[in-house]
């Protein structure tokens, strides 16, 4: 640059850069040798370095192998080692290369410097957040007592600071939501009745050998694991023959033989009357139930009111359906797949014994340890890992809300809705900070309007998050987790029927100043003071885990990152053995009875829509994850919003037309963002219908805000599971806003005398 | 003027669009960015901020913004049309810094911050590396800043970065032009 006149600087400018060091430093070093070999002229992923690890785009986590090229992910396949998966992955284990780089990410530690909710931040150092969150935890416990810190978490990442929260003694910790918005009703019927939890986060159900399945609200399809939606659609391919009970259409009644549109809330009436049937018309395995069963003439006594033709009016089936429905099935036992279902939250009372039901349909055809039946698992070995946390005598609180409120709830912390309840009300006794982590809670909890207002009650809040979702935006620090493809976490089994091991390690470098959940865990530990997590890094303590399996973090990899191993689920009907306390499978659970709840399930009705009502259900984007994924972009050009499904014939009567944009207005008077109705006769006229996770309420997902309506917003009202605390999402109902306008819906499926109507609470006035 | 005080004000520029610590919110910092500013004949009204307030700025403009209304700076978001970190821009960056033999060391940012691409303008002005700093801001720097500015802009952000941001767009524009006079 000769002519430098193009500048002039004053003599003061000068001056004032030359009293500051602006001496190249900082930013740039010598480049490595490696930078510029010639496999990054390669398109695509050609010349990728190949980094196995394992999915966490949902919670089936199957093995990945992510292609790095000159430090950037460019692609993700499935691991081809893998028995499960092999190279395949869904849309969204596609689609992680776009979460890694959302330029929406959190980046740094962040602290709140505007109202809770309103979402301003400054940046701070991890030292600063680390000991804030430290101090407040101290705080909060020494003023109040352990009990006044609840966590809510999800995802294996979560438990290591799900230790933090269990050695400084709270009983508040809750696997939320996978159990107490999820699993928990299902498991817990499972656990009882055969001793091994037959559905969680897995459903040991052998469908790929099925003759006959049977699908209860499950949405196989839309719900996408990969290895079961393939063992489902392979027991197809063999000839099984499908029962689908779902008030609406689902992908997975478009494939059955019998679609049963069942009444809303009254699927274990249903069950129940077929129990009844097929033991009075003798279908049922009588050798396997004599043999390996307990509590028979309890159950076959406690329902036999329960006929096809007393069920009829409330199921809103006919009997003959209803009938050949389950013959359907009998014919085929024992290789009967009576799918155990996972996410089973639905009306709150009832809920537990509903799955109850299923197991005992399930014991009664004989389906249990064979082929196309309910199957056992295949521990897989490894070592076991203790992270050493040095636990104080836990001091139990005059009145619990967990095993107090129910008494199946504590093994897995304490329930979400009591944990909201304490803190919104200090009753029994106050809780003043929340630490979260791989959750959005706003998203996920009924009411949020409750969650909020708790929020408000809190002397402190935090957050681990990779987005900046509703929950980021309500607390205090927040603090920024690596993805699933930035960190390692514990080695990874699966006991399914086609066994393996492998682990989750980072694909790529943490963005920005993003840290693993256990490096933010022991940091937090150590700056807490807690004697805990003695190993320094992940690898120490995966190697540790891999002796216990004759391997090493290298020889896994050299083996492409997994070892698979044969299965052994089925068993000798002759020799079978549960882990139940009497070695049988409990047709009636005497646990159960000895706390006052019904050992055998009974029907309990939930209450119908209110006129000009319907009941809202919601399911499942089969390119989405909770509210996960919303703002991935790959998965936002699929699928950006959600609709609502509503019954033509209603539609057409209430002057709604196909496409349409609408408000929902729920019974409590709270309003949903605009959302399009798709007119279907698929889908009963008292039920509306709408995937779940959509209508983000932060900006700052770009892409997700606004987009389509949250059925979570809508859901104000729930009741509890009375075995172990879950709430309702199911107990909700919707009318039509239009133009601003409340529109009753006709009733066109009037309920009958044993099922009363739902009356909305005085003093809820919503959005009005 | 002389190579160092054109280099010392782009890495003015870089630090100031670094996020804000004691260095880069001293009063001798901000009376720089003022005296460049009057020299490069921007009109300014910005009285000197505090370091929290700045701190608030930046996160809220450059790192998460609640109502989704901020500008990253970084060029992968804005070349290529996909929106996305570690994309095309990162790559087209990353290669010209190769060219030279250099490798960004950041504390985790990719290779297009903004800063670090200041930086490496002030690394070739001080080279003297004149082809390639044309092909640097012609191919790269200049596809996306003026993008960059022009979401600032619409943002309405906090006067000490806008002022940056002027700054820096007519100082990129005049060494554009001096190098396009020097090598035709």
């Amino acid at each position: 640059m000769k002519r430098r006149n193009f500048l002039k600087l004053s003599a003061s400018a000068c001056a004032a850069l030359a009293a500051l060091d602006l001496s190249n430093k900082g930013f740039f070093k010598a480049a490595s040798a490696k930078a510029s070999n010639g496999k990054n002229a390669l398109p695509g992923s050609l010349g990728s370095k190949d980094v196995p690890s394992v999915c966490e785009m949902c919670f089936w986590r199957c093995p990945i192998v992510g292609k790095v090229k000159d430090g950037r992910l460019v692609k993700i396949e499935g691991n081809p080692k893998s028995p499960a998966n092999g190279p395949r992955v869904c849309a969204r284990g596609n689609s992680g290369v776009q979460l890694l780089y959302d330029p929406d990410r959190i980046k740094y530690p962040l602290k709140r410097t505007g109202q809770r909710g309103e979402g301003k931040w400054a940046r701070i150092s991890w030292d600063e957040a680390l000991d804030e969150v430290a101090h407040n935890l101290h705080k909060a416990k020494n003023k109040y007592g352990p009990h006044a810190l609840a966590y809510f978490d999800h995802g294996a990442s979560a438990e290591f600071m799900r230790d933090i929260f269990k050695t400084l003694g709270t009983e508040n910790y809750t696997n939320e939501p996978a159990f107490f918005q999820c699993v928990g009703p299902a498991a817990l019927a499972y656990l009882k009745t055969y001793g091994y939890i037959t559905t969680g986060t897995r459903q040991y159900v052998d469908m790929k050998n099925a003759k006959a399945m049977l699908l209860i609200g499950t949405h196989i399809g839309e719900n996408i694991h990969v290895s079961h939606v393939r063992e489902f659609i392979q027991g197809l391919n063999n000839g099984a023959k499908l029962v689908v009970v779902d008030p609406r259409f689902s992908v997975a009644a478009a494939k059955a033989d019998i679609h049963l549109p069942i009444r809303p809330g009254t699927d274990t009436a249903l069950l129940l009357a077929w129990i009844n049937f097929i033991i009075t018309e003798g279908l049922y395995d009588k050798e396997f139930v004599e043999r390996n069963c307990s509590g028979f003439d309890e159950l076959k006594k406690s329902v036999k009111k329960y006929t096809l033709n007393w069920a009829s009016p409330i199921c809103d089936l006919p009997v003959e359906d209803m009938k050949r429905a389950i013959l359907l099935i009998a014919k085929n036992r024992p290789h009967v797949s009576i799918h155990p279902g996972r996410h089973s939250t639905w009306y709150g009372k009832g809920d537990t014994s509903r799955h109850q039901a299923l197991a005992i349909l399930a014991a009664l055809f004989g389906a249990v340890g064979v082929k196309g039946g309910l199957y056992f698992p295949t521990p897989v070995k490894k070592g076991n890992l203790a992270f050493g946390c040095v636990k104080e005598e836990p001091e139990t609180p005059d009145e619990s809300i967990s095993e107090d409120y129910y008494p199946f709830a504590s093994t897995f912390g304490s329930p979400t809705s009591r944990i909201i309840e304490a803190t919104r009300t200090g009753k029994p006794y106050p809780i003043r900070l929340w630490g979260i982590n791989g959750v959005n809670i706003i998203q996920t909890i009924p009411n949020p309007y409750h969650t909020m207002e708790a929020i408000k009650k809190l002397d402190f809040i935090f957050c681990e998050e990779i987005l900046p979702t509703e929950t980021a935006l309500w607390s205090d620090i927040v603090l920024p987790g690596a993805t699933y493809l930035e960190r390692y976490d514990t080695v990874y089994t699966f006991d399914l029927l086609t066994p393996y091991l492998t682990v989750r390690q980072p694909v790529v470098k943490p963005m920005f100043e993003a840290r693993s959940s256990f490096w933010i865990a022991r940091e937090l530990a150590k700056r807490a003071g807690l004697k805990c997590f003695n190993y320094n890094d992940e690898v120490e303590f995966i190697e540790e885990e891999l002796k216990g399996a004759g391997l090493t973090l290298k020889s896994l990899n050299e083996k492409g990152g997994l070892v698979a191993y044969k299965a052994n689920p089925y068993r000798d009907p002759k020799k079978l053995k549960v882990a139940t306390e009497d070695g049988k499978i409990g047709l009636a659970i005497g646990d159960f009875e000895d706390e006052d709840l019904d050992p055998i399930p009974r029907f309990i009705p939930t209450p119908a829509p209110p006129k000009g009502y319907v009941r809202l259900v919601y399911g499942r984007s089969p390119v989405h994850t909770f509210s996960r994924t919303m703002n991935n972009k790959w998965l936002h050009n699929e699928i950006p919003e959600n609709c609502l499904w509503l019954n033509d014939k209603v539609a057409q009567k209430a002057g709604i037309k196909d496409g349409e944009e609408v408000v929902l207005e729920n019974q409590d008077g709270y309003r949903s963002w605009p959302i399009k109705v798709k007119v279907t006769a698929g889908i009963r006229p008292d039920t509306a219908y709408m995937a779940h996770g959509f209508g983000s309420r932060s900006k700052a997902l770009t892409k997700a805000y606004k987009q389509g309506a949250s059925d979570q917003f809508m859901i104000t009202e729930y009741e509890d599971d009375p075995f172990m605390g879950a709430s309702s999402h199911r107990t909700n109902f919707i009318r039509i806003v239009k133009a601003g306008q409340a529109i009753n819906l006709p009733e066109l499926c009037p309920p009958p005398k044993e099922i009363p109507r739902f009356v909305a609470k005085k003093n809820r006035t919503g959005g009005k | 003027m002389n190579r160092q005080p054109l280099s010392h004000i782009l890495r003015l520029m870089a630090r100031g669009f670094s996020y804000p610590d004691k260095e880069n919110t001293s009063k001798a910092f901000f009376l720089a960015v003022r005296q460049v500013a009057d020299s490069l004949g921007i009109a300014h009204d910005v009285s000197a901020p505090d370091q929290d307030e700045l701190k608030e700025a930046y996160t809220l403009l450059f790192i998460n913004e609640p109502s989704g209304r901020w500008a990253p700076p970084f060029s992968s978001v804005y070349i290529g049309g996909h929106g996305l970190l570690m994309a095309e821009g990162r790559e087209q960056a990353k290669s010209f810094y190769e060219e030279v033999g250099l490798s960004p060391a950041t504390s985790g940012e990719p290779e297009d911050y903004l800063p670090v691409e200041l930086d490496f303008v002030a690394h070739l002005v001080d080279t003297e590396s004149k082809g390639l700093l044309l092909r640097f801001l012609k191919e790269h720097l200049l596809k996306w800043f003026p993008c960059f500015h022009r979401r600032l802009k619409a943002i309405g952000p906090h006067p000490y970065y806008m002022l940056l941001a002027d700054m820096t767009s007519r100082l990129l524009n005049l060494i554009h032009q001096e190098v396009i006079d020097e090598t035709t």
